[in-house]
């Protein structure tokens, strides 16, 4: 089991230029890369993540990864939608219209039961500094890291200062032993990340400013994650593993 | 004459900075209206299912309006700007015109050591990241082609 935990990585994959770019870098230093894809109703063409997959196997050989799709839907309406009476009073429009954040938690949670699960320690997904949801927010990176911490496990973000990974995919894709042409194919997301990116732009900040935006976007996601704990310890297959890391 | 020529466009060119000025409020206005909308729709305690087909109807007219109004791009960028968060570098367009062109090479069964080959050029030419899309599309494409691929459409305006 020790051996492993050094030797594989899980990589939250969407098939996307970040994380095809993140697959790439992680198969060429980690013996396995585990590739977790996740999905909710408004995901749509989900099999899309398997083109850069294929083409990540056709480069490094199949057995260098394992592939994982995991429906994230009712953690996703359990975070989302809380307790409507309070989360008013504490958040205001924030909660409801935080759909990303929610979304994003399910999948961390999602992610460090399949680590738990299998025995793995490294985690890492393509967040980047352009990225415009809760999650990605330069404030909210060492948040999250913590809560895998709190697992065991080492939560990275290689890529989160590059500006064109999809530049970085394209010219290492053409520079490997058999030329391989990549680009973006993901999933995408049918109006979820709407909620929070025209409520921002057009509502929050202009209203309250980005000061305002970390103050509440923290406290939802510290009181959030206390959720997705409780979650996580009631699924792990081992409770006492998960309680025994803290 | 010429100088009654400027003259006369003087105060023409002022109306019309004058209305792009007021158009430019006008447009946040209601952006900032629907914002509100949308802010207040959302508190309202729905189903579930309710507010996925609130969230896929909002997506679809997003997408219609970031397509056929390109004055959506230049908001969404500026506010990117004003609040540090997001692309902030006029990145949407070449990251897409890029998207399409490696897109259409795939379907068009381009070689990748073709690819290469025109990339290393763009490499030695020291073309900026933000015109690769259209370097590439030139070199492989004919004109028409090229400027078809690299056109962007309302469907190609996925995030933002």
């Amino acid at each position: 089991m020790v051996e492993r935990m050094r030797t594989e990585v899980v990589v939250q994959f969407t098939g996307g230029k970040d994380s095809t770019y993140l697959a790439l870098l992680m198969a060429r230093k980690f013996e396995r890369v585990h590739l977790l894809t996740f999905h909710h109703s408004l995901i749509k063409d989900v099999e899309k993540v398997s083109t850069n997959a294929h083409k990540l196997a056709r480069l490094f050989g199949t057995g260098k990864f394992e592939s994982e799709t995991v429906n994230v839907e009712n953690l996703l309406k359990t975070i989302y939608q809380g307790d409507f009476f309070k989360d008013l009073v504490r958040y205001g429009s924030y909660g409801p219209n935080n759909f990303c954040g929610a979304c994003r938690l399910a999948m961390v949670s999602h992610t460090i039961l399949y680590c738990l699960k299998n025995g793995i320690t490294c985690v890492c997904d393509g967040s980047n500094v352009s990225g415009f949801d809760l999650s990605q927010q330069e404030w909210s990176v060492p948040v999250i890291k913590k809560f895998y911490s709190d697992f065991g496990l080492s939560y990275d973000v290689p890529l989160y200062e590059n500006r064109r990974n999809d530049i970085e995919l394209l010219k290492s894709g053409l520079d490997a032993d058999d030329p391989t042409i990549f680009f973006r194919s993901q999933p995408r997301c049918e109006g979820g990340g709407h909620f929070h990116n025209i409520y921002l732009r057009c509502y929050f900040l202009p209203l309250y400013g980005k000061e305002a935006l970390k103050k509440i976007g923290t406290r939802w996601m510290m009181d959030r994650l206390f959720v997705c704990r409780e979650y996580i310890r009631s699924r792990a297959g081992s409770p006492s593993e998960a309680d025994s890391q803290e | 004459m010429t100088g009654g020529g400027i003259q006369d466009l003087q105060p023409f060119v002022r109306k019309y900075l004058r209305f792009v000025g007021k158009a430019s409020v006008l447009l946040k206005l209601v952006a900032y209206s629907a914002g509100a909308v949308i802010a207040y729709v959302n508190i309202l305690p729905i189903p579930w299912s309710a507010r996925l087909s609130w969230a896929r109807f909002l997506y679809r007219v997003s997408i219609k309006t970031t397509g056929y109004l390109p004055w959506v791009w230049r908001f969404v960028e500026s506010q990117n700007v004003a609040y540090e968060m997001g692309k902030r570098e006029r990145s949407y367009q070449p990251i897409l015109q890029l998207q399409k062109v490696l897109e259409y090479s795939s379907v068009s069964n381009i070689s990748a050591e073709r690819m290469k080959a025109v990339v290393v050029q763009a490499e030695s030419e020291e073309i900026a990241e933000s015109d690769l899309g259209h370097f590439i599309a030139n070199r492989l494409f004919c004109e028409e082609t090229a400027k078809r691929v690299l056109k962007i459409s309302p469907k190609d305006s996925q995030t933002w």
